[in-house]
């Protein structure tokens, strides 16, 4: 196995443990979303809205550089990250590539612009649960193919 | 401001059709001062209807798209009197 290929089998091993994480954090956030008024969060709440937010950002941050670096040993053109993806929705490992900017836009909004105003952030975290099972669904994908394509 | 007439025309393209085609449009930031170089393209939009968070999230990564460069995308929410806007409005160029 060359040694790209090890970095790669590393990556999806560290998914692995992230998808096993942000799995129980879904988990966590599910009763919350079902809450009328989030005003009146408790600390324990807004420590797993927390966890939530980082794990999702994480997962999808590693696994578009898991993408990328899939796409390299591939020998595809990696300096655009839109060729990644475009090599990526025809490999099947996503769906789209707009549906992965928009999973991408989501991440970026719900770290920079944290909301104070309750029923928007109560929107943010309504579609990261939405989306999250389309992520597992894409690393699920992926490591399908590394184990077809390469045996790792 | 450092923006191409082609440039102003697909910002406009994009918001109208994700915010209404009613919907106004201020360039402000870094991209008005002609003196500078580079930098994100700052954009404030009072929408003709409140978009959905899925309609402003592919709004903005359609014109980051669409221009190659980084957007930041201020939207007015209903009922909400922000400095940020006033600070757009006065500092910005209408597009």
């Amino acid at each position: 196995m060359t040694e790209h290929l090890k970095l790669i089998r590393i990556k999806l091993d560290h998914l692995a443990r992230m998808r096993e994480y942000l799995a129980y954090s879904v988990l966590q956030v599910e009763p919350i979303l079902l809450l009328k008024d989030w005003k009146a969060l408790s600390p324990g709440q807004h420590e797993s809205l927390a966890a939530f937010r980082v794990r999702f950002s994480e997962f999808q941050e590693h696994l578009g550089k898991t993408m990328r670096s899939v796409a390299m040993e591939e020998e595809q053109d990696v300096e655009r990250f839109g060729a990644v993806l475009a090599f990526m929705e025809r490999l099947q490992v996503i769906g789209s590539a707009e549906q992965w900017k928009l999973i991408r836009e989501l991440r970026n909004a719900v770290n920079h612009e944290y909301e104070h105003d309750t029923a928007r952030l109560a929107e943010f975290f309504e579609l990261m649960t939405k989306e999250t099972p389309v992520l597992l669904e894409c690393f699920s994908r992926l490591a399908e193919h590394c184990a077809k394509a390469y045996g790792i | 401001m450092r923006l191409t007439a082609d440039q102003v025309e697909t910002i406009r393209q994009r918001i109208q059709r994700h915010m209404g085609p009613h919907a106004r449009i201020w360039l402000f930031g870094s991209r008005v001062d002609d003196s500078r170089r580079g930098g994100d393209v700052d954009l404030y939009v009072e929408p003709e209807t409140p978009p959905g968070l899925v309609a402003r999230l592919r709004c903005k990564s359609a014109l980051a798209d669409a221009l190659d460069l980084n957007v930041d995308l201020i939207v007015q929410q209903p009922g909400r009197d922000l400095p940020i806007y006033r600070l757009a409005k006065q500092s910005g160029v209408a597009l």
